[in-house]
């Protein structure tokens, strides 16, 4: 790459910065949208969890330089805020028929996610244990290594392994069913 | 391709999110300079809360640490029989029925220790 005259070496280690970290942001939103929507069944909160996991990302590369390996870093705060997300949705829907708070207006997302499979396959990935749900999202779906998602869901090799496979099974099992 | 590719691949184009919102979260990461305005509007219903609890609890603990008024006059029903009983033996409880249009029954009316 040929650096243009006037550039100082920490003028241009800035600018890689900037561009390794907006290639690292692009690349994981989809990936992380696609994690947490399979997570919550609910486009709205995959946006929020996605939106937080990429500003604490954007902010600790600013801060203090990037993370060791920020796909793990972004995945496991998603995880944490789509957790919080639904608990918090779980917990205020008797207050919103409380109060009669109409429902918001469907996002074009939700109404993409309205399409009869797309629902029936977020409805089936609800079936599934937690722990293997997000053991399929992040190892089969995003195709992350296993030591990697052993690592973001805190257990062994070999659980994350027969995580996988089983959800992968039941999964199949659910799907096979008649709608 | 394995069978359990083919699987993961269908899933991962059957959640593929729509370009337009990726983007946009990509751009409104890539611009916030302050992640720290959210987890404080996070904390706002949380302090809201508190501050409600912490009220309630300093006006109970005042209503219920204070003595209740002593009581001045007693009134007992006996048999359809109304006895108004006070602690001050100086004065009459109840004057005259003059007022009244019409008699209700009877009113007993006993100064001092009904003993």
């Amino acid at each position: 790459m040929a650096i243009p005259k006037g550039v100082t070496d920490a003028a241009l280690r800035v600018h890689l910065h900037q561009m390794h970290l907006d290639d690292t942001v692009r690349d994981l939103a989809p990936r992380l949208l696609r994690f947490t929507l399979g997570q919550t069944g609910d486009a709205a909160l995959a946006e929020e969890a996605t939106q937080e996991a990429l500003t604490a990302l954007v902010q600790r590369w600013r801060k203090q330089g990037p993370p060791e390996c920020p796909d793990a870093f972004a995945f496991a705060i998603a995880r944490r805020r789509a957790f919080r997300l639904r608990l918090k949705r779980r917990l205020l829907a008797p207050l919103q028929v409380l109060f009669d708070r109409p429902s918001p207006e469907p996002s074009p997302e939700d109404q993409a996610a309205s399409r009869d499979g797309h629902r029936r396959l977020l409805a089936a990935l609800r079936r599934l244990a937690p722990g293997d749900r997000e053991a399929l999202l992040l190892v089969g779906v995003e195709g992350m290594e296993l030591s990697r998602g052993a690592e973001i869901l805190g257990v062994s090799l070999s659980a994350i392994k027969m995580r996988v496979h089983r959800a992968r099974k039941r999964l199949a099992r659910i799907l096979e069913e008649p709608a | 391709m394995t069978p359990d590719e083919l699987f993961d691949q269908h899933l991962r184009e059957a959640l593929a999110p729509p370009p337009e919102p990726t983007e946009r979260i990509a751009l409104r990461a890539l611009t916030t300079s302050d992640v720290h305005a959210p987890r404080l509007r996070r904390l706002v219903p949380a302090g809201s809360m508190v501050a409600l609890l912490t009220a309630a609890a300093i006006f109970f603990s005042l209503q219920l640490g204070r003595p209740r008024p002593g009581a001045v006059v007693s009134i007992v029903n006996l048999d359809g029989m109304v006895i108004a009983t006070s602690k001050e033996e100086q004065r009459p409880l109840v004057l005259s029925g003059g007022g009244e249009r019409q008699s209700s029954g009877i009113i007993l009316v006993r100064h001092g220790d009904p003993q």
